[in-house]
């Protein structure tokens, strides 16, 4: 057993999951799809937010280690208060998709990688990030 | 009921995850523009404090009303209540698009399709009917929350879900005018909350060209052609009783 790292006061651990309009990374460029999602935000808990003085809608500056992104804020109660939630699967890079290019934001700017030394797999909620008003 | 068949929709709310295929799935069958749509999934949001939430969807299309505010309004005549099905359905060939009953629906189910000038809303898919299938939303639902049938007939997939129902049957209605319910056509069940007091469906609007059309020129032309009718009538008696004398040659 090792003892898993934690994050420190003013970070978060940053979550991924899933989008139910959607089919992993592949499907953002369709354009029906696209028209019902929810647009694509960063998940924030009341708490946090009033700390950082944001509400849902603010554009957010999510730095980690590695890499920053700037998204929209979707304040709530739905999520613990040490973890923010990002949708995972945007923020395309090809102009050539045209409808899913520049659409949010991607979690895999932020990752750090952390490969799991028996079985390979990617520790996916150890990256920590800060989160500030952009 | 008069119509031969009841069809309406029993949606149970408990089991909406609002996953959005039934408004992909509506939007693919019946080529809806990609500014409108005809079918919604409402959220009421979250309640509660973390980790105590709980959260509720309500799918919801045009409730095929009993009492339809919009047939009401309607000036061409173009929507109706089907006497086959009791669907409310447009006539796009009738459908002048004055929208009159897009701001009188109480559920803002109804769009205005600017591009071919018509009103277009939930059909009920009765295209798909007619061959035998279920409406596209139904048919996609994963979780089996969208349920349609006959509600005159007991074996119908609907009718079940309302006997087998755990909560109360609760539907959107509104009284909007004196004494008159739109009686709508989809039951909820298996959800404890109020939803006509969350939903919040409104008084039908009647616009000003609405109100002025109804109130003031139907009025006036029905008034100005049975004044005609009524003078031509009384010429043409007069004119039978005395004979004609002013054209004649003396």
């Amino acid at each position: 057993w090792e003892e898993p790292p934690y994050p420190k006061p003013g970070e978060y651990y940053l979550l991924t999951g899933k989008v139910g309009q959607h089919t992993q990374f592949a499907t953002q460029n369709n354009q029906l799809l696209h028209k019902y999602e929810d647009k694509p935000r960063i998940w924030v808990h009341t708490s946090v937010a009033k700390t950082l003085g944001i509400i849902t809608d603010d554009l957010v500056r999510v730095t980690s280690l590695v890499g920053e992104v700037i998204l929209a804020a979707l304040v709530t109660e739905g999520i613990r208060p040490d973890c923010v939630y990002m949708a995972p699967g945007y923020g395309h890079l090809s102009k050539g998709l045209v409808t899913a290019y520049a659409h949010g934001a991607s979690d895999s700017e932020l990752h750090m990688t952390f490969t799991d030394p028996i079985s390979g797999g990617q520790a996916l909620t150890q990256t920590f990030v800060q989160l500030e008003k952009a | 009921m008069p119509q031969k068949n009841h069809f309406g929709f029993v949606i149970d709310v408990s089991r909406c995850i609002d996953c959005r295929a039934c408004l992909v799935s509506c939007s693919v069958e019946n080529a809806v523009p990609m500014n409108h749509t005809r079918i919604w999934v409402h959220d009421l949001g979250l309640q509660g404090e973390f980790p105590d939430l709980r959260r509720t969807f309500i799918p919801y299309n045009c409730m095929h009303c009993d009492n339809p505010p919009c047939i009401q309004v309607c000036t061409s005549g173009a929507t109706y209540k089907d006497k086959e099905t009791g669907l409310v359905l447009v006539n796009q060939e009738a459908c002048i698009g004055c929208g009159f009953c897009v701001e009188a629906c109480p559920y803002d189910a109804r769009y205005l399709d600017e591009k071919r000038g018509v009103v277009d809303k939930c059909n009920a898919c009765d295209q798909r009917l007619v061959i035998g299938q279920k409406p596209a939303c139904v048919a996609t639902c994963l979780g089996g929350a969208r349920m349609f049938g006959d509600l005159n007939d007991s074996n119908s997939e609907a009718v079940i879900a309302l006997k087998n129902a755990n909560s109360i049957l609760q539907r959107l209605d509104i009284e909007y005018e004196q004494g008159t319910h739109t009686h709508p056509n989809i039951y909820y069940i298996n959800s404890d909350e109020n939803l006509n007091a969350r939903l919040e469906p409104h008084q039908p609007q009647y616009t000003l060209a609405e109100q002025s059309w109804r109130k003031f020129f139907l009025p006036a032309v029905l008034v100005g052609v049975g004044a005609t009718v009524l003078g031509q009538a009384i010429m043409f008696t007069k004119q039978l009783l005395q004979g004609e004398s002013e054209f004649e040659d003396r």
